[in-house]
Parts: structure tokens; C-alpha cells; sequence
């Protein structure tokens, strides 16, 4: 009985845990750019996973690594082959990173297929938003776990 | 899709997840006094409750609400103690009364507090200010109203098909809501 309890009482958690990122492209003139915002303390813990407990979110501004890091877990593939992305750089703002990012795409794109695994391997309820502008057409792909990949027509 | 449903799934989502338990203990709390006839009485409470929410993650940007987080913590449980306790008053039993539309907005404006972390999220480098938030508090304020809906049902069963009295269903609910705030009071103590 007594561990009925402690199991209920800590399922309740005032402060909810938000598992979420958010990114924008937009697609302009041969270039999809990126803006990838995520929370600054998901990022510095994924970073550790890779490079080590000690490793601070202010030291990934000026670490060439952080690029790849990226897009390992950030893109777009069309007709099944990935677009080949750069990483642009990165800004801190208290609570939320930017990543930026762009991939060259000659042609605006008809049908796209968008992918972003960021901290599906630490958080089970995570869910990375990606919005895609092209033109006057506006779509969103809602990512998790369980769906990690979508493909957006425009 | 378009990225107002996928803000409005967010908000959704999040209500349903077992991380906002504490939200759907509020809201049995807040309705636990309620036959099924006076719906719309419980539907208007909880909609009071998400404008009180709403209101306070919509000003995450003027920083008035910058207050510690551990004490909001300690407060989000103590709502709910409150709101059990009330539940046990022939006051709180009122059914005709207006108040608890009073005590869901003013208890809202607390629970929206814990929210502070998602306002940038949502705000920051959106091209409009309501874009996310908008949908985003449509998808709790209908998580919300599925449960209510859920719950009616259940009370509905409870009082109609068992015969039993809404005054019993009220003294099991808002007993286990006490104890279990209470104990989450304690938890985050922040004295």
C-alpha cells in the first residue's frame, strides 16, 4: 500500500517538463534556411552524452564538432537522397538555443521530406515541431519518437 | 499540416501526457461538487481555469510574473488543497453559485505560472506574436474538455445508473485530492 502511494504522489509533478523544439525554413533564392530553437539545457546535456560530463553548452559556439553533432540528427532528404547542409553557427539566449543551418536547393521543392531526431534518445515525450515556408506555402511537420520523419508537400 | 494544428496538438498533448497530472487533479477537484445536469456550469469553470492560465503564459514577456520557481511549485498543490477543502463547505457545495468561475480564474492565473519556461519557446522567433500561443491554449483548453467530458460521463454513471449521491462522490474525491496535494505541498515546501 505504501508504495501505491509513492508511485501516485510522484506522478504529480508540479513543473511539467516541456519537451519541445521548434524549428523554421524557409526556402528563398537556391537556400533552405534553418532555424532550429531548442532548450539550452537539452542541448548542453545531448552535447555531454557525446563529448563528455564536463562539456559546457559555451564552449560548442566555438567547437567545429557541434555542425556535424547537428546534422546528424537534423535534415531533409528529396527523392530519397539527403540534402547536403552546412552549419551556419549558433546564439545563446538564457533558456533557448539557436541553431542555424542551411542546405543549397536549386529548385524550390514540390515534396519534401524533413527529419529531426534531437533528444529522441533522451526524452521519450519529446517533440520537434519543424515549419517549412516556401513561398506563399506554409507547412509544418510535427515529429516524436515514434514519428520521426515526415514528408511535406508543397 | 499546417503549423497551427501541430500547436494546438502541442498544448494538447501535453494536458493528456501523465506530465500534467497535477492539472487533471485541479480539474476533478474544481468539478467534484457538480451533478451531470449542471454541465455547463463545469464546462464554463474550466474554461475559466484555461483563461487563467492562458493570461499568465501569455505575459511571460513583461516579467511580472518572475517569481521562484520552487514557490510556484508549492503553490500549484496548494490550489488544489484549497479547492478540496472548499469542496467539503456547504459554500463550495453551492451548485447555483458563481464563484468557482472566480476560484478556476484566479487558481488558473497560479497553474499558468508553472508554464514560464514555455513562453519563449513559443514566442521567440515566431513572425507573430499568437501564432504558436494561440493554438498551443486552444490544445489545452480541449485536452481540458475531454476530460471534464470523461469525468461527466463517469460521475454520470455513478449517480444515475448506481443511484448513488453526487455528496458521496464528492467527499472519495475530494478526500483522495487532499491527500494526495497535501502530500505534494510538502514535497516542494519551500520555507
Amino acid at each position: 500500500m505504501g508504495i501505491f502511494w509513492i508511485i501516485l504522489v510522484s506522478l504529480f509533478k508540479p513543473a511539467h517538463d516541456f519537451h519541445v523544439s521548434i524549428s523554421q525554413a524557409e526556402w528563398e533564392d537556391g537556400l533552405l534556411k534553418c532555424t532550429i530553437r531548442v532548450f539550452s539545457d537539452d542541448l548542453e546535456m545531448s552535447l555531454q552524452k557525446d563529448y563528455g560530463r564536463d562539456y559546457r553548452l559555451e564552449t560548442a559556439i566555438n567547437d567545429d564538432r557541434l555542425g556535424q553533432f547537428v546534422l546528424k540528427y537534423f535534415g531533409f532528404r528529396q527523392d530519397g537522397q539527403i540534402l547536403k547542409g552546412e552549419f551556419v553557427g549558433m546564439e545563446i539566449e538564457n533558456d533557448l538555443s539557436f541553431l542555424y543551418l542551411q542546405f543549397p536547393l536549386e529548385k524550390a521543392p514540390s515534396s519534401l521530406e524533413v527529419y529531426n531526431l534531437l533528444f529522441f534518445d533522451s526524452f521519450e515525450d519529446q517533440s520537434n515541431i519543424v515549419n517549412v515556408q516556401c513561398g506563399s506555402v506554409l507547412r509544418s511537420a510535427f515529429l516524436s519518437p515514434q514519428k520521426n520523419t515526415q514528408i511535406l508537400e508543397f | 499540416m499546417h503549423p497551427f494544428t501541430n500547436y494546438l496538438r502541442l498544448g494538447y498533448e501535453h494536458i493528456i501526457s501523465l506530465a500534467a497530472l497535477d492539472h487533471i487533479l485541479f480539474l476533478i477537484a474544481l468539478m467534484a461538487v457538480y451533478q451531470t445536469k449542471n454541465w455547463l456550469k463545469v464546462v464554463i469553470s474550466v474554461s475559466f481555469f484555461t483563461i487563467g492560465h492562458s493570461i499568465t503564459l501569455s505575459l511571460g514577456a513583461l516579467n511580472v510574473v518572475n517569481i521562484d520557481q520552487g514557490f510556484i511549485e508549492f503553490l500549484i498543490p496548494l490550489t488544489i488543497v484549497f479547492t478540496a477543502l472548499l469542496n467539503l463547505t456547504k459554500f463550495g457545495q453551492n451548485q447555483k453559485s458563481n464563484f468557482k468561475y472566480w476560484i478556476a480564474l484566479s487558481f488558473g492565473l497560479i497553474h499558468g505560472l508553472g508554464f514560464s519556461n514555455y513562453y519563449d519557446m513559443l514566442v521567440m522567433g515566431e513572425s507573430n506574436y499568437w501564432q504558436a500561443l494561440l493554438p498551443f491554449n486552444l490544445g489545452i483548453e480541449l485536452a481540458q474538455l475531454l476530460v471534464v467530458f470523461v469525468m461527466l460521463i463517469i460521475m454520470g454513471i455513478y449517480g444515475f445508473m448506481l443511484n448513488k449521491k453526487i455528496r458521496d462522490w464528492n467527499l472519495f474525491i475530494s478526500g483522495s485530492a487532499f491527500g494526495l496535494a497535501l502530500i505534494m505541498c510538502i514535497e516542494n515546501w519551500p520555507f
